[in-house]
């Protein structure tokens, strides 16, 4: 353990190790105190390089041994060279696919190529896409839809959840049924809301007590985002589902039964006990959930194609006619370099945290 | 006799929402076997297979198919040993920049395909890569990195570090370790990766429809949005399609469903 805290390098690794904030300043009282208390400390700040039941299983024991820590010592840490084999794969397919690309696009959207002539243009496309209309009714839209599938999702997902945490035997073939929306491809369930809503089909037949003749949901301006978020509730619903339901089933049976005690009821239960409980999986799972639904490309476009006019262009449908309806490249590389900007200073400190969290 | 009572119908209403849930599912697998889909309905009795045979002998969808299918694979068979490599040096070795590599790994979980398609679009059109659908793959397995990465690494988290301690005085080396030791213990890990990269890839329109441009190397999901495009009215062999498109990826993903909270959480613990 001595020859532990004196070989091992700079302490930059210890403290960042460590979840709560309180670390440093705990690291910094073992540099002061003799090397019991250091082991103290350091038992007790959370190490993730290696998982509880791994420290458990090492023990105390075979700690401090010289011949064994030097073997630990080759096996903890690498050069460089050594780690680029490992590690080194998978960052160069992402910098050749994405961060290569994201540069080069950056680099593209200063510039205007049309009948094949490039021209640098500077801020010249970013100033036609703040100039037009079409922005800001496309960030609204991209909120409107964002907000109202987050909500239907969530609200269902977690009733899903509620109701399903429970022993039932039809469960084990069910849990499976229920993910089938979250599972298809997003051509198929919107081709199957389209039918849905088509002419004469299943919602006109449930509503023919109500309507004479059905509305044309995915034809009228009025209608026609509140048709395309039902369909991204009902697609995205089986994601909160999962993995609410994986936050409730970690929840020890104690609690529950301690606030009924107390009298509690179900309500109080759950909003005192159960969500509190599970709030790091529901902040992961929004965060996600918001990224993924504000960017989802498939379930809108799939349907109405951005129409009808613009009335279901969000920002991502945007890009995609601007790039490949209307041909016009240069702007279509300024608005990535706008929603990609948008969505890393939306998820990026919300990154931060779970990076130190879970590296 | 009444919490037996209580059983069943709570187990008969978990039936009804389940049906509720994915009718509208359930209503185009019905309608797929329907001769006449807006004859009556009662005809839903006397299924057909009409719809497929008429697919088979007039669309391309075999093709597409074995399109599809060149594109995922292509996407599992990198991304299986590279992110199994990655884990394991995210979970056990200690280097400078580890932070911040990992941290950029994350990242890449949360941008975007609808901001990287055009990007890509400049990369494929500087490579000349359009049409190919093993390079579709490749940009697959970009996009499924973190993913495949977070749950192998989480597996790795969960094994304890006296079994590579073990191994290394038995005088394996670090390539033993991974190989003889650790990956047989990682492999539903793997294995869920293999499967959720499929289907991610599966259900990709966006980069396809992008990067594709050759009708004859259209994937499933852009071949049917052309072909909706073109028949409308066609129903019947509109939806027999979609059935058969939805299928490898409900199925996939049904099967490995229980490792999807692991998968996305990486690990988080509620």
């Amino acid at each position: 353990m001595n020859d532990e805290t004196a070989q091992d390098g700079p302490p930059a690794s210890r403290t960042d190790a460590g979840g709560p904030s309180h670390a440093p300043r705990a690291l910094a009282a073992s540099m002061r105190t003799p090397a019991t208390a250091r082991r103290a400390v350091r038992a007790g700040s959370r190490d993730s390089q290696r998982s509880l039941a791994a420290q458990r299983a090492q023990g105390p024991s075979d700690r401090g041994r010289g011949g064994l820590w030097s073997f630990r010592r080759r096996l903890d840490r690498d050069s460089f060279p050594a780690v680029a084999v490992w590690v080194g794969p998978s960052y160069l397919i992402l910098v050749l696919i994405m961060a290569f690309p994201i540069l080069w696009n950056v680099i593209e959207s200063f510039f205007s190529s049309s009948y094949g002539n490039t021209s640098f243009v500077g801020v010249a496309n970013f100033r036609q896409i703040f100039g037009s209309g079409q922005f800001y009714s496309s960030f609204l839209l991209t909120l409107y839809w964002t907000a109202g599938v987050f909500i239907g999702q969530f609200i269902l997902g977690l009733l899903l959840a509620l109701f399903f945490n429970r022993r039932l035997w039809v469960s084990r073939f069910i849990r499976p049924l229920i993910v089938i929306p979250w599972a298809l491809p997003g051509i198929v369930s919107s081709t199957a809301w389209v039918f849905l809503y088509s002419q004469g089909g299943l919602i006109d037949q449930i509503l023919s007590p109500f309507f004479k003749t059905g509305p044309s949901w995915l034809a009228d301006p009025a209608l026609v985002m509140p048709a395309v978020i039902v369909a991204g509730i009902w697609k995205g619903a089986p994601f909160y589902f999962l993995m609410l339901l994986a936050g409730l089933q970690s929840i020890p049976p104690e609690l529950q039964e301690a606030a009924k005690i107390d009298g509690a009821n179900r309500w109080k239960i759950l909003v005192r006990v159960e969500l509190p409980y599970i709030r790091n999986i529901i902040a992961l799972t929004s965060v996600l959930g918001l990224i993924w639904t504000a960017n989802y490309f498939d379930g809108i476009y799939l349907m109405t194609a951005g129409g009808p006019v613009n009335d279901t262009t969000t920002l991502p449908i945007w890009i995609y006619n601007t790039a490949f309806s209307d041909f016009n490249l240069s702007e279509a590389s300024a608005l990535s370099v706008i929603l990609l900007v948008l969505v890393l200073l939306a998820a990026l400190p919300f990154m931060l945290r779970r990076g130190e969290n879970a590296a | 006799m009444l919490p037996r009572i209580k059983s069943v119908a709570w187990n008969l209403a978990a039936v009804a929402i389940c049906i509720v849930l994915i009718l509208p599912f359930l209503w185009i697998v019905l309608e797929s076997f329907h001769g006449n889909i807006f004859g009556s309905t009662s005809d839903i009795f006397r299924p057909t297979l009409s719809n497929y045979r008429y697919i088979f002998r007039h669309t391309q969808v075999f093709r597409q198919f074995g399109n599809s299918f060149i594109a995922c694979f292509s996407a599992m068979i990198i991304s299986v040993p590279v992110t199994a490599m990655a884990a394991y040096g995210y979970s056990r070795i200690r280097f400078r920049g580890k932070r911040v590599l990992f941290l950029g790994l994350l990242i890449t979980q949360v941008l975007p395909a609808t901001a990287l398609v055009i990007p890509l679009y400049h990369l494929w059109a500087l490579g000349h890569l359009f049409n190919n659908l093993v390079a579709l793959g490749v940009a697959y397995a970009a996009l499924n990195m973190a993913l495949g990465t977070l749950l192998v690494k989480n597996f790795f988290d969960n094994l304890p570090v006296s079994l590579d301690e073990a191994a290394m005085l038995e005088g394996c080396s670090r390539w033993q370790i991974f190989w003889y030791v650790l990956r047989p213990l990682v492999t539903p890990a793997i294995a869920a990766t293999a499967v959720f990269v499929f289907v991610n890839a599966w259900q990709d329109y966006l980069l396809a429809s992008s990067l594709i441009t050759n009708t004859s190397d259209f994937t499933v999901n852009v071949g049917l949005y052309a072909y909706e495009g073109a028949y409308t009215t066609n129903w019947g062999a509109i939806l027999a399609t979609a059935v058969l498109v939805s299928l490898p990826s409900v199925v996939m993903f049904a099967a490995a469903q229980r490792y999807f909270v692991r998968v996305v959480s990486g690990g988080i613990k509620g």
